[in-house]
């Protein structure tokens, strides 16, 4: 179906799109106007995140990549997400239809076009997806918002962010979702107070407790499990029907589950067995697991204080269609849930209309997304011992900043161990980077002052910097290149795939570097423009890039731009200093607006 | 000394004694400006300022929706400045109390109606710290700024007990 987006001869106005990259299925949304589309394809808005690779032709998605999951489980990847960001360490091979094995540090599935990572896997669902967008709109795509569990690691996110870079697309932010469905229901449902949002999808859980108040989403406190999902329920009918963990019986045990969303009593079929069974019976299988998402949930109340009345109870993901768990949470929380949006579309839905709002384009009030730290961040010491120097449940953006010593005399290098987690030794936290701090000058232990700073970004991405006070020696680190790709893989895949000339991209990096380096030109010279007292030394930075923006080096308008950045820098944070604190004494926003015009 | 003045970054009265509401308000009204998602097509630059702001400002709200960490900020712009081997720093009365409470926990941990009864007198203390902080660190001129760091110094404490009952309190849930 092709969406009318404009009357003809009006300039077309660009658009941006939501994605939901599921564990078992994907979906792609787009904002216009009021109204939220959900793209399709023969009339369904899922599209199976399952990927076949044939022997040399490209690869399947979808459900035609589903058709060859009984007749080649090796070549036909399912629930990649899973696998984003681990390492083979984190999973038991064994218990997977495909050839799992390694390549670099992660995890890989051989198939018959070689090794294939979770996060080409991935690249593979989104470009598709995308194609899927493209073909039915003819507006310009400005970039892309795709969410994430909001309990997924930095690990698992970069993973999602190099999935999509494989993939070509321009990530605006990534974006928790469950945050994403209160988003749908805050603009779409005028839903607004204090709601949880239950979200158990196929292969991931997370909870979170928020305030919805006109266009604020304030997020009290996250939780959940980033394994845990509809798949666990499939592997516990397996083993219920079966005996063992038969990992190819899981499409079946899949589809009794769903037809017993619907019916009181469904068939399982595998091979030759034909089993009858009745939905108490699965309550009572999977009750347990439940209770264990219950107790998840009440954790997430006391982490955020909360002792007064639920609004609302947001469902969301497909395994919340299951009517054991919707009763079961009703009863815990005494409150009914609520569906009126598709639990499995819902998250898109949120996606496509933040993207919308990030470029510009949305019709709704400007929402204000005031999100959480899912998982600690800390630093291992002494003995192994990890110091917490952004706590789970801290609000994003965050800058922390701490200070550490040298341990031994005339020491002259510091080691960082990044880890993630909550557990007290690093050894029993996710790993996430480690990094040297090298040439500190012979001193006497504990003279050294090293600030260390943890930036976490508005999208859950963290920054490591490190800096030795006395001689200003710094060393940083962009977390997390240990379990995803490092920058050099993804150019060497990218042309592969691409197999642009050597030019071509060269030129592309000249255009993208020049595009930046304009933007920054006309930033800075609309600043100049508003404050009189303009400074000599900006002028001539400002002067200089001009200058190297008609040249064709790009190592020369980078040196350029990072020139002015220096050179501006105090005279653009005098300008906001001095336009937040009118603001604060309710003067207009608009000054601000102003100050940083694109 | 001190980088910021979370006070004057929230527009806020430099006392003790705070509005809820009016801290939540204030938070929206900045960050309805400052957060990166208003930038998400701005340069580089303007992105990272922002999101520095955006991280101060989240800083600013953390430690004044804290009692303890907002009182921790007034002593330090007053000049008084808590190490972080906070024990020897508080009394010996106080300090062997401290003590027994730990070791009646310890007791009360076993019988629910009496870790009940602990976990109350323990919140109610805690309470009675907050009342005394804001009698002493409410005024223009704060006059017992070493009595205000005795009782912050004793409302940490008391933070890190009522911590350490609702960890207890969720593993006797799982035991149940």
């Amino acid at each position: 179906m092709l969406l009318k987006i404009q009357e003809p001869k009006t300039p077309v106005k660009p658009v941006a799109l939501g994605i939901d990259l599921g564990t078992t299925h994907s979906l792609i949304a787009v904002n216009i106007g009021h109204d939220v589309q959900v793209f399709q394809n023969q009339s369904c808005p899922l599209l199976p995140s399952v990927v076949y690779y044939p022997k040399s032709e490209k690869p399947l998605v979808g459900k035609e990549a589903l058709a060859f999951l009984d007749s080649e489980p090796k070549n036909t990847i399912r629930s990649a997400k899973r696998f984003m960001g681990k390492s083979i360490n984190d999973i038991n091979p064994a218990s997977y239809a495909q050839t799992i094995t390694q390549k670099g540090i992660q995890i890989a599935y051989e198939t018959q076009q070689g090794l294939k990572t979770p996060i080409e896997v991935s690249a593979e669902v989104l470009k598709a997806l995308y194609k899927r967008a493209a073909d039915q709109i003819s507006a310009p795509i400005e970039g892309v918002v795709i969410t994430v569990p909001a309990y997924f690691d930095e690990a698992q996110r970069m993973a999602t962010k190099q999935a999509a870079q494989l993939a070509g697309l321009n990530v605006l932010r990534l974006l928790h979702e469950p945050t994403s469905a209160a988003i749908a229901y805050g603009l779409e449902k005028k839903t607004s107070g204090t709601c949880l949002v239950f979200d158990l999808g196929g292969g991931t859980f997370d909870v979170t407790l928020l305030n919805i108040k006109d266009h604020l989403f304030q997020v009290l406190a996250t939780g959940g499990h980033s394994s845990l999902g509809g798949d666990d329920i499939d592997d516990l009918v397996i083993e219920k029907l079966l005996g063992d963990h038969n990992p190819h019986a899981k499409w079946a045990a899949k589809t009794l589950k769903e037809r017993l969303t619907d019916d009181e009593t469904a068939v399982f079929k595998f091979e030759d067995k034909l089993v009858e069974v009745k939905r108490d019976e699965f309550n009572e299988w999977i009750k347990p697991l439940v209770e264990r998402l219950l107790s998840m949930t009440e954790n997430v109340l006391r982490d955020a204080k909360f002792e007064g009345t639920l609004s609302d109870i947001i469902l969301v993901g497909g395994a919340t269609k299951i009517p054991y768990i919707r009763e079961a949470v009703e009863k815990r929380f005494q409150k009914k849930v609520l569906c009126k949006l598709d639990p499995e579309q819902v998250v898109v839905r949120g996606a496509a209309l933040h993207a919308a709002a990030l470029i510009g384009q949305s019709e709704h009030q400007k929402s204000l997304l005031l999100d959480v730290i899912p998982l600690s961040l800390g630093l291992e010491t002494f003995g192994g011992v990890v110091e917490k120097i952004v706590a789970r449940n801290t609000p994003m953006p965050a800058v922390v900043k701490e200070m550490f010593t040298t341990y031994e005399n005339n020491q002259t290098g510091m080691t960082f161990h990044i880890v993630q987690g909550e557990r007290e030794l690093a050894k029993d936290n996710r790993s996430l980077a480690r990094f040297i701090l090298k040439d500190l000058p012979p001193m006497p232990k504990g003279a050294a002052k090293v600030e260390v700073t943890y930036t976490v970004n508005e999208e859950g991405l963290l920054t490591v910097t490190a800096k030795e006070l006395s001689t200003q020696q710094e060393a940083s680190i962009e977390v997390n290149p240990s379990f995803g790709l490092s920058d050099d893989a993804i150019t060497e895949i990218l042309k592969e795939a691409i197999q642009h000339a050597d030019e071509d991209i060269a030129l592309k990096k000249l255009t993208k570097k020049r595009l930046e380096g304009q933007a920054m030109v006309k930033s800075i010279e609309q600043a100049l423009l508003e404050d009189a007292h303009s400074l000599q030394s900006i002028q001539q930075a400002v002067s200089d890039l001009k200058n190297a923006l008609e040249g064709t080096s790009v190592e020369q308008i980078d040196v350029k731009i990072k020139e002015l950045e220096k050179q501006s820098e105090t005279f653009m944070k005098q300008r906001l200093d001095r336009t937040i604190k009118d603001m604060v004494r309710g003067k207009t926003l608009d000054e601000v607006r102003n100050l940083c015009q694109k | 000394m001190l980088d910021h003045n979370y006070f004057d970054i929230l527009d806020l009265p430099e006392q003790f004694s705070q509005d809820i509401n009016v801290l939540n308000e204030k938070l929206t009204q900045l960050q309805s400006t400052v957060h990166p998602d208003n930038f998400a097509q701005a340069t580089a630059q303007e992105k990272r300022l922002m999101m520095q702001y955006s991280a101060m400002i989240n800083e600013a709200y953390q430690v004044m929706k804290d009692p303890i960490l907002r009182a921790i900020h007034l002593l330090e712009l007053r000049g008084i400045v808590l190490d972080n081997d906070t024990a020897k720093d508080l009394d010996k009365a106080f300090l062997s109390y401290q003590l027994s409470l730990r070791e009646e926990l310890e007791e009360a941990s076993h019988v629910e109606s009496a870790f009940l009864a602990f976990r109350e007198k323990i919140e109610l203390a805690f309470q009675n710290i907050l009342m005394d902080l804001s009698k002493l660190l409410d005024l223009k001129h704060v006059k017992n700024l070493v009595l205000a760091r005795e009782k912050v110094l004793q409302g940490q404490f008391y933070q890190k007990l009522m911590a350490d009952i609702e960890k207890i309190s969720r593993s006797l849930e799982v035991d149940r």
